[in-house]
């Protein structure tokens, strides 16, 4: 379990250094693909079989069925790449590195000596760090990212405080998320066609 | 009980009256007598249900189950049977009027107005029934919003719809305040019924918090100077029908309000709560009274008149809290039934005044009577009835008007005795002066407005061409000034009500008004005691008619001869007339200093200077408070809003980041 923690961790602040659209997305992959099999490694804890079938459900929403529609709409945007970010790639990790400080110091002050501190600190982190990656970066594809790898803190979140949720919210949820990303790429893509740049620093002309 | 069984037809009768307007909607004609006929039998079974509720006694019946707020009553106290007759008698006054005035509406949206009308009515018949504060707060929006809905309802000119917003966003200002008082008396109450609010656990603090919101949000909806900017606005928006109803019933919703916070929840207050509404009153009523004789667009003249005349139900509600504050119960009682009693009559005359606003303007095509004119020979019984409701309003013997307003003065000279020391004296003093003034500015004001209307020549071909208004929009206005005049001459039995109707409440008796004297108004409160016999005064007139009628007689009649008026020798025309802004310049010039009047001057040059020049001459006046309180008000409002529009900076990064900020403070505060 551990381990797995510090490899989301590891992912997370891949994801602050990294400007390639595609390399993101692969990222991603990877790290929901590890929140799944940190759900395997819970139930296996637990011995509670539902989490069986939440990993199961985790990994072909989140690492296949959006990541794929995320592959797709990133083969479409050729020429689009991140430019001039709010911060370079060692100053959000720099961010990041504090946001994990800001995660433990929370923690302990919250909840001190709780069993799962190291996971619900990671969560955390990933929670802030995700808003930071969509408030750094200015690329739709990376903003979703971005809000996906929140989401993943937030699933961790979950599944380190309870004793895993009913199976039919875990449900819920994950629809959510899927549905939420696929509303975002088709206006990613529809960014693409009027703006002719999913850059969305360009929004800040529709203000009246 | 038959007065629930009425009540309940009334509410029932009503919806079906919204229920046809819409079912009814292709067929203009039919709709128009079938749903105003079902709101005239509505407001007759509220009369019926208010008169059987003093005959026979209170009555309560619970109306449904409200989740979470508890049991919804409509609970028919005298209070609630006092304002029910009003708005009855008034209602069923505007709906059988209604037909005829609307035949201008088919067309125009008049199924939506007919609904509205309808809609409005039961409304503010639940408005004075419902004893559920958020029941009563659901039923105060639904009336702000069909009367809206009513101001609205010409919105092609662009003046109805600024009068409609304004009227819209001062409504739910007041709204807002109105909400705040009531959530204030449910939480020391512990619950939304009137019968627990009556005994709220308050601080003094919280009690003044309640009395000052309950003040303004009310006072919005009355308008009351300086929440009134809307009023005058939206009464002549409206079509007049519901201009009389808006003008006669909807604003007395705000003194029923009023009368329930003050009465009955709160009871006797600290001495500066009767002083500070005196005050706001008496400016009311002067202002108002200045402005309308300022005006002449013969519905805004009304409407402004609307403002002097909640002054002075105000001011007499300010010295019944004066009095129950200095511990004089019986002159509270006097100075509450002159402010109700007021109420009622300000119902029936004003309602007559806009009815007969309401022919000229169908007759004639416009409001602006410095281009009418001669038109009591066109419309003879208009103008009688109009003339009745002119002397009411201007409180001259024997019409209703004048009661009460002599009450309300009986109530201001005892006022020493209940202020006490020398500032009690000034203020008796002060008040009589300026409400005296009121009284002879409202004369002058109506002579101006009946003057100029209806008498000398014509001034242009639409008032020329003027006929009489149809017998079914007559009638209701005969009726009405009939009742001025009952009420004017024989008070008694209404003052016997409002009697019953102040009899329970904290810090007001009622006992030793009106006892001793059957045929007349007397007031024998222990400091004071005052006959008026109004049918003592009435023979009196009689007599000196008589007397005059009889002189006349003997004198034997005088040739008479038909012809123009003797003008050395020209034949006279309209432009030698009287103007309406030139019968109200004297009074411009001594109150020049409240109202500030600026003459703008055309002169175009004819070929010669003596004769022949054209002469384009406008006054306008400073209206004080939009000046010195609204317009700084607005300018401090968009200033505020342009800096904090920064925060608005159109881009998503910064946005998510307000989110990060607020994540971040919201869990230093929960670890703090």
């Amino acid at each position: 379990m551990n381990l797995l923690i510090i490899l989301l961790m590891f992912t997370a602040f891949w994801l602050t250094r990294t400007t390639d659209l595609r390399n993101a997305v692969t990222v991603f992959l990877v790290q929901s693909a590890m929140v799944a099999a940190a759900c395997l490694v819970v139930g296996a804890e637990t011995g509670e079989t539902h989490f069986f079938l939440a990993a199961l459900l985790t990994l072909v929403i989140k690492a296949v069925l959006i990541p794929y529609a995320l592959y797709r709409i990133v083969g479409r945007l050729r020429r689009e790449r991140e430019e001039e970010s709010l911060l370079s790639p060692n100053y959000s990790s720099l961010a990041a590195a504090f946001a994990v400080v800001l995660a433990y110091g929370f923690i302990d002050r919250a909840l001190p000596g709780v069993i799962s501190r190291d996971a619900l600190a990671a969560a955390m982190s990933l929670i802030l760090i995700g808003l930071q990656i969509i408030i750094i970066r200015h690329q739709a594809v990376l903003q979703i990212v971005g809000l996906s790898t929140l989401e993943n803190g937030l699933y961790l979140v979950s599944l380190s405080v309870t004793k895993g949720l009913p199976l039919i919210i875990e449900f819920g949820i994950l629809l959510d998320v899927l549905i939420a990303v696929v509303v975002l790429v088709i206006l990613t893509y529809r960014l693409k066609i009027s703006w002719l740049s999913t850059d969305t620093s360009l929004l800040q002309k529709l203000k009246g | 009980m038959i007065a629930s069984q009425f009540y309940l037809s009334a509410l029932g009768v009503l919806f079906l009256g919204v229920v046809s307007a819409f079912t009814l909607r292709p067929k203009e004609r039919i709709l128009n007598q079938v749903a105003h006929s079902l709101a005239a039998l509505g407001n007759i079974l509220a009369v019926l249900c208010a008169i059987f509720i003093f005959v026979q006694g209170e009555v309560s019946l619970p109306l449904f189950d409200w989740l979470v707020m508890g049991t919804v009553t409509a609970r028919l106290d005298y209070l609630s049977a006092f304002f029910m007759l009003v708005m009855g008698v008034a209602g069923a006054a505007a709906s059988i009027y209604a037909p005829g005035y609307c035949r201008e509406y088919y067309g125009r949206r008049l199924w939506l107005m007919a609904a509205s009308f309808n809609a409005f009515l039961l409304s503010m018949l639940l408005v004075f029934t419902v004893s559920h504060a958020a029941a009563f707060i659901v039923v105060w929006e639904t009336m702000s919003l069909t009367s809206f809905l009513l101001v609205n309802h010409e919105w092609e000119k662009e003046a109805n719809r600024r009068a409609a917003f304004v009227y819209l966003v001062m409504t739910h200002v007041g709204t807002v305040l109105i909400i705040s008082a009531f959530l204030l008396l449910a939480t020391g109450a512990g619950g939304f019924d009137f019968a627990l609010l009556k005994q709220a656990n308050l601080s003094g603090f919280e009690r003044n918090a309640v009395f000052l919101c309950a003040l303004l949000g009310f006072g919005t909806k009355a308008g009351m100077i300086p929440v009134h900017v809307w009023l005058p606005k939206a009464h002549p928006a409206a079509p007049s029908h519901v201009s009389a109803l808006m003008s006669g019933v909807m604003i007395k919703t705000a003194i029923y309000g009023l009368c329930r916070v003050l009465l009955d929840f709160l009871g006797p207050g600290p001495l500066w709560w009767g002083e500070l509404l005196m005050a706001l009153a008496i400016v009311s009523c002067v202002l108002g009274v200045l402005y309308a004789l300022m005006e002449h667009d013969l519905k805004r003249l009304l409407a402004y008149c609307s403002v002097d005349n909640i002054g002075i139900i105000l001011l007499a509600m300010g010295a019944g809290l004066a009095f129950s504050a200095g511990g004089q119960p019986a002159l509270a009682g006097l100075a509450w039934t002159a402010a109700l009693f007021h109420t009622l009559n300000h119902a029936l005359f004003k309602s007559l005044l806009f009815f007969g606003a309401g022919a000229v303007l169908q007759a004639t095509g416009t409001k602006d009577f410095e281009v009418l004119g001669g038109l009591i020979k066109k419309m003879p019984y208009t103008a009688f009835w109009f003339l009745i409701g002119s002397a009411a309003i201007s409180a001259l013997p024997p019409f209703n008007g004048f009661v009460s307003e002599w009450l309300t003065f009986q109530a201001l000279f005892y006022l020493p005795a209940g202020l006490g020391g020398i500032g009690g004296r000034v203020a008796s003093a002060i008040l009589i002066a300026l409400l005296g003034l009121t009284g002879a500015l409202a004369a002058a004001c109506f002579v101006k407005a009946f003057g100029i209307t209806f008498l000398a020549k014509p001034r242009s071909e639409c008032a020329a061409r003027a006929a009489e208004a149809p017998k079914a929009m007559l009638f209701p206005m005969g009726t009405l000034a009939l009742l001025c005049i009952g009420l004017g001459i024989w008070p008694q039995p209404v003052l016997e009500m409002l009697k019953a109707v102040l009899a329970g409440y904290r810090g007001v008796s009622t006992a030793g008004l009106m006892t001793s004297h059957w045929f007349g108004l007397t007031v024998e409160a222990a400091p004071a005691a005052g006959v008026l016999g109004v049918p003592v005064l009435l023979a009196l007139l009689a007599a000196g008619a008589a007397i005059a009628l009889a002189a006349v007689h003997f004198n034997g009649r005088s040739p008479r001869r038909v012809a123009e008026t003797w003008t050395c020798g020209i034949v006279p025309t309209p432009r030698m007339e009287y103007t309406a802004t030139g019968f109200s310049k004297p009074i411009r010039t001594a109150f020049a200093a409240i109202l500030r009047p600026q003459r703008h001057k055309v002169v175009e040059e004819g070929g010669n200077g003596y004769f022949g020049r054209r002469l384009a001459y406008h006054v306008s006046i400073h209206y004080v408070l939009n000046d010195k309180l609204y317009r700084p008000f607005n300018a401090g409002v968009i200033k505020a809003a342009t800096y904090s529009k920064k925060l608005q900076s159109g881009s998503l990064q910064v946005y998510i980041g307000y989110i990060l900020a607020v994540m971040i403070v919201a869990l230093a505060w929960s670890v703090r």
